[in-house]
Formats: C-alpha cells, structure tokens, sequence
C-alpha cells in the first residue's frame, strides 16, 4: 500500500512555508525508515528530513527549490 | 541494594530501550503531522534516567523538566498514559490539559514536569522538607540540566536543601549544551559537582551513559539522604542525540563531537557490558515494538476532553479532610478548633488577630507551618509587622526562617504544600513579590490545572502592601499583578475579624490564596507600630469561625452612590460616606470578585465611585469597572486612584499620591450631581486621580 509524506512541521515562526533544499533519494530508490531523505529550508536553518517508513519511494510531488505550507503531501511512499 | 541478576541488568536493559524507541516513535508521530505541539526529546539520555530511578524505592519522589519523556517511562508512567497526554486525550496522564512538558503522575512520584528552568528546584527541596517534618524516609531526585544551574532558583533552592540537611538527590543532566549554547560559554567553571561543597555538601561527576555507575551513585546518594546526610548533587555526564525540540537539526553540535559521543551511547554499551545475546535483543526490542504500536493507536483513538470541560482543574475542590496520619506530631494544645477557653469578645487588631489565628491553626493541624525572613527567630520581631511574635517559642521548628531568598522560598512552600503540608509563606514587603512571581503565578497557579486536577497546591500566602514613607519599592500595591490570575485566589482584609476569618478559610480551602495586608492596618502596640495607622481593630469572638474566601461584605448602606475599596481605602470611603447617603462596600474577595453583591448595590444606586490605593492605569478598578460597564451599562462609573507615578518618597507628594477621603467625597459628589439621564451613553466615563 502506498503512504503520503508531508511537509513536517519544522518551522519556528507558524505560517512560514518551508522549501525542499534538496531531494537526496530518488523516485524508485529503496528507503527505510529513519533514512535521510531530503533536506529542508526552514527559517531557521537547511534541516535533514527522515523517511517515515520502509519501501520504495513511489513519486515526489513537490521539486527542489520549491515553498509549500506545512502539511502538503511532498512525496508518496510505496511500503513493504 | 537490589540483587544484580541477569533479569535485572535485563530489564534495565529494556527501560532504556523503550525510551529511545518511544521518543523515536514520538519523533516520527510529529514527521508524520499526527502529533500537536511540539516534544523536546532525550535520546541519548537513557542511562540517566533509568539509572536514577532503579535506585529509587517505589515510594520516592521525582521531580522533572520540558525534557521528561525518559524521566517519566524511567519512573513508572506507562507509555499509554504519555502517548495518549501527547495527543492531548482525556486519558492522558494531565487530562491532556499539560502536554509534553507537563508529564507526571502523582499516584506514581512523579509531579509533573516544571517547563520553567530550574522552576523545579525550589520544588524539590520543598518536597523534601514536607518529607522531613513529617518524619518519613522518603527521598526526592530533582532532574535539571547543566543551563539550569545559571538561574537563581537553582543557587537558592540547593542552599535551602543544604542548610536544613534535606533528603534531595539534585541530579544535574550535563549534556553540554543550555538549548544551544555551549556550557564553556555560561560558566568559567564547568565541573558542575564542585558547586556542591560551596554550600557545603557532596557532590560527585557521573559518567551519565553508563546506567550502571549511575545506579550505584544514586543508591549512595539517596542512603546518604535517608540516613539524615544529604542533600547530595550527582552530575551526570551524557549526550542529547536530538534536538532541543523538533524544530533544531542541532547545527551547532560539531560533527566530531556528535560522533564520539555515538560511540558511547548508553544502549550499545551496556549491551556490550552485559553480552547481551541476539536473541535476548530481538527479544526485547519486539517486545517494545509491539506496546508501542498497540499504545501508538489507541492514542490516536483515545476521546479528547469535551470543549465544555474547558475550565474544570481549575481549583481543587474544598476538601474538608481532616490532617492525615503521621502527619507531623500534633501540639499539645487542644485539638479542635477553639483555643481559647470560654473568654468574652475581645477587641484585636489586625496583627494580633492574625498572630492568634496563626496560633490556632497550628495547634489544631500539624500540617501548618510558617516560611518567611525573620519570622521565628528568638528574641527577634515576629517578622516585619510582629505578627509572628512568640509563636516560635509554642511551635518552634514549625516557624522557618528563611534566608533572604524569595523566588527559592516560595517554591519551597509550593513543594511541600503538594507532598500534604499546609504552608503559610510571607514576604516583609509585598514589593518583594515580584522576586517570587514564577513560582507564584506559572507553579502554583497552574499546577492543579496542567495535571488535569491530580495535584494541587493548598499554600497560603501572606503581603503586607501599601505606602509608608519609605520609598519606591517598599510601597507599592501589589494587587493588580496578582488579580486575574486563573488558579489563584486572592482576598484582602481589611479589619482583624476578616483577617483572621480570611487566613483561617484560606488555609482550608487547599488552593493557591494570597492574602494581601495593609501596612498601616496592623494597628500593632508597640515597638513596631507604624505612625498615621487607621483603627482596623475588631471585636474577635472566642469561638472558630471562618470568613468567606469569595464574598465582599456591605460595611454602610446606602441608596445614592456605591464607593467600592478594599484595604485603607475601606477605612478613608467609611469617612468618605459620613455626610453622603453612599453604600460602601469593601471589596475584599479580589480574585474572584463578588459580582452578585457589588451588581445589587449599582443596580439599586446606579452610580459607583470606585477607589484604589496604586496607578489608576492598569489597576484592578479597571477590571471591576468593566466588569461593571458590561453587565449593568446604565450604571455611571468613575475611579479614585493615584496618579501613574512610582511611590514618592517626601511625605508631601507621598500623601498627593494616596488618594485621600476628600477625592473620594468629590467622585461621589461629582456623580450625584450629575444627571441620571437615559442617555447617558453619550458622555465620557469620567476619573479622578
């Protein structure tokens, strides 16, 4: 079955959108829970996110450099 | 000491693993956005706290910070009890009223955690006297980190511990960091434990990732303390693998650092120590796994507290429990509540009235006790207005001087009203307040509410307010900063019939009151009696009686013109009044205010002159005349107040400060001669000051 990865709420200041900095997996890449999976921008720092779960990362939705509000479904995960 | 068999170093094994696995879990919770509000997590800290608390007995004591997760499993919560607090449900461990910061559980030795650094302190060492005056061998292990020991409630709530030798293990978490900045930056010295022997007692450095040495330190700490030598300060020195909260990726923990600390990680060395086997590890990790998905959804599951139950926890309910057994040895004088034998009516002041009221109750409950500066010693003054004088000689060590040391005494007697004890703390000049306002207004006040009415904090205090030519800071009214504050009760008295009716409802009420005196209402005979005094003397019945906590009282009827006061100004409205047809009412019950009794008057008069002694801006007769504007907005409404200076020192501007019977007599003048028209909308709400 598939998972949505959201926007974690990482952000000091409420309201901030936060910007995917990099993604350091891939779309078909294996990950595990707890992996490193992208970085993000948030006002206070370039933060590592972690992988919430173990399988296959299915599709992301949100690209590098772009800003979205906390919560917005950023990548699908296909799990084991 | 506990036997070491396998299935103990197993299960120490275990209590640690459950920590790192629940605040792992809990730190996905919150990636997932399932979890509300945000957590400040201890992985890498579990020797610490699994290590204290094996050492403890079930029936001992801890206290905890923003960070206590660990403590709390370390403890005895279950993890259903705290997940189920993180989502906010009613079964959480606070009724979901406290949250991540707030876990404990009073039925398990835990009270929940003070948010406020080094707020828990003071606490501890309150909780450890309780423990001490009522003879028990219960010991108290306060949990705080390195940046706490910056604050002053640490350097007086250990001085405190230290000068009555109180059964404390202080258990500082040194994880090289205060939030973010490094310890080398705070303090000159970084050894922590050598702080201990400036106060003279022990302390002793901990290597804080092996739970094993930290068992052994705390089982010798806490013998010492039960064996009448402690208190003791352990440090233990330990890593956070995580952020201060959810939202810090820790940039500045140096890579190198980070690493050489994962390479002592308390969980992988003990394991290592212990040859744990796989199968013992698989074990034990499934084990864990399995209660905390089970605990993970009935969580999100659990009923959240209905909107309508928004305000229950508020207060304790009055209880009217009689003292516990082995409470402390009761006085030889009589048991109930009469102490003096079929005398007449005599008439007392306010000190006096006080001081035999005082007298009374410690006689009558061994839970009593006094806590201020100067209040006891022998051959001193009875505190600063006597109203303590000669009572150490019948109650002796029940009167605790204090050192000057306000912020630390105050959580003392927070501390030990929560362990059953019924304090009664005092500061000499209510200015000084403001040194104990954190323990006053974010633990006292909030105590039984963040843990969902589970604790309470039956403490009465005492401040003498007011102007008396000494200056700035020793004359302000402090009413106003203590008003409106959800959790505590404040009345004022001003004659000795309620003073002594008032601390006697107070002290069985088993909330948070504050009782504010007036300095020139004492009316004392003798050495320290204060010139100018107004007669506050009352006639004082010989049987027990009590004065509501929650009533203002009708000292003149009247059908023109309501004059609301409280304290002096009680004294200088009756004056006031003399040639006016006024109803004065003396306010007396501040937090909450007597609405019914005030709304009968205004309605009846519809006009109300209402007179403070302290700034007209931002008082409480703001408060009053608002409330009065909103429910009865036919009412006309102006304030006698003092000007928006700080108390002058030269009795001339000192008395234009004050506001005086002939201000008074004016407002209300002013008001009758006005029309009472319908329309009354138009014109300004006028005031004096």
């Amino acid at each position: 079955m598939n998972i949505n990865m959201k926007m974690p709420d990482l952000a000091t200041n409420a309201g901030t959108e936060l910007g995917i900095a990099r993604w350091i997996a891939q779309v078909g890449q294996p990950v595990k829970r707890g992996q490193a999976i992208l970085e993000v921008e948030t006002d206070k720092a370039v933060q590592e996110v972690e992988c919430i779960a173990n399988g296959v990362l299915q599709a992301i939705h949100v690209q590098a450099g772009e800003k979205v509000a906390v919560g917005t479904v950023i990548a699908t995960i296909k799990v084991d | 000491m506990t036997s070491r068999d396998r299935a103990f170093l197993l299960n120490l094994y275990e209590r640690m693993v459950l920590i790192r696995e629940f605040e792992d879990t809990v730190k996905f919770l919150f990636l997932e956005g399932t979890m509300p509000g945000t957590i400040h997590q201890c992985q890498g800290q579990e020797a610490t706290a699994v290590g204290v608390c094996a050492a403890l007995r079930a029936d001992d004591w801890i206290t905890s910070t923003f960070r206590g997760h660990g403590h709390a499993l370390a403890k005895g919560l279950s993890a259903q009890e705290m997940m189920d607090e993180l989502f906010g449900a009613e079964s959480g461990c606070c009724k979901g009223r406290g949250g991540s910061m707030h876990m404990g559980n009073m039925a398990k030795g835990m009270v929940p955690g003070i948010a406020i650094v080094a707020g828990g302190i003071p606490l501890a060492t309150g909780m450890a006297l309780a423990f001490k005056m009522q003879q028990k061998t219960e010991v108290v292990a306060c949990f705080f980190g390195d940046g706490a020991v910056a604050e002053g409630a640490f350097h007086e709530g250990v001085n405190m511990a230290a000068i009555w030798g109180l059964p404390v293990v202080f258990v500082c978490e040194n994880n090289l960091y205060g939030a973010s900045t490094h310890i080398d930056l705070v303090m000159k010295n970084s050894r922590i434990s050598d702080r201990a022997a400036s106060y003279g007692f022990r302390g002793e450095t901990v290597d804080g990732n092996d739970v094993l040495k930290v068992l052994d330190a705390t089982e010798r700490a806490s013998a010492d303390c039960r064996e009448g030598r402690g208190p003791v300060l352990l440090e233990l020195l330990t890593y956070r693998r995580t952020g201060h909260s959810r939202r810090d990726p820790c940039h500045y923990q140096p890579k190198q650092e980070r690493e050489l600390w994962a390479q002592r990680d308390p969980i992988e060395r003990f394991a290592e120590e212990i040859k744990l086997s796989s199968d013992e590890r698989e074990l034990i990790h499934a084990r864990v796994q399995d209660l905390l998905s089970q605990v993970v959804e009935r969580a999100k599951l659990a009923p959240r507290p209905k909107v309508s139950e928004l305000a229950d926890f508020v207060f304790a309910a009055a209880s009217s429990q009689p003292p516990p057994a082995g409470a402390g040895k009761p006085d030889e004088v009589a048991n109930s509540g009469t102490v003096s034998p079929a005398k007449p009516a005599r008439r007392l002041g306010i000190a006096e009235a006080l001081r035999e009221g005082i007298a009374e109750v410690m006689a009558a409950d061994p839970r009593v006790f006094c806590i201020g500066e100067d209040i006891g010693v022998r051959g001193g003054w009875g505190g600063a207005f006597t109203v303590t004088l000669g009572l150490a000689e019948k109650f002796g060590g029940r009167l605790i001087d204090t050192p000057i040391a306000e912020l630390g005494f105050f959580g003392v007697a927070v501390g030990a009203a929560m362990m059953g004890m019924r304090p009664i703390a005092d500061v000499q000049y209510g200015d000084f307040l403001f040194l104990a306002s954190d323990q006053i207004i974010n633990n006292a006040a909030k105590m039984c509410y963040m843990s969902g009415g589970t604790a309470s904090v039956p403490l009465v205090m005492r401040a003498p307010v007011g102007a008396t030519g000494r200056g700035s800071q020793h004359a302000q009214n402090m009413e106003r900063y203590f008003t409106g504050v959800p959790g505590l009760k404040v009345v004022a008295p001003s004659n000795a019939y309620d003073a002594k009716g008032l601390l006697k409802a107070a002290l069985r009420d088993g909330n948070p009151v504050l009782i504010f005196e007036h300095k020139l209402l004492y009316g004392s005979k003798g050495a320290r009696a204060e010139p100018g005094a107004v007669d506050a003397t009352s006639e004082i019945p010989s049987e027990d009686y009590l004065v509501p906590l929650d009533k203002a009282a009708v000292r003149r009827e009247g059908s023109k013109v309501t004059i609301l006061a409280w304290l002096l100004m009680v004294h200088y409205a009756m004056q006031a009044a003399e040639h006016i047809d006024a109803e004065v009412i003396d306010v007396r019950s501040l937090s909450p205010i007597d609405w019914e009794t005030i709304g009968t008057s205004v309605q009846k008069t519809g006009r109300v002159v209402i007179v403070e002694e302290g700034p007209i801006t931002g008082g409480l007769s703001a408060e009053i005349g608002a409330g009065i504007a909103e429910r009865w907005p036919a009412v006309r409404i102006r304030r006698v107040a003092s000007p928006d200076v700080p108390v002058p020192f030269t009795p001339v501007l000192e008395n234009a400060y004050r506001p005086d019977v002939q201000r008074i007599a004016a407002a209300a003048q002013a008001l009758l001669a006005q029309e009472h028209a319908a329309t009354c909308a138009t014109e300004a709400v006028g005031v004096d000051s």
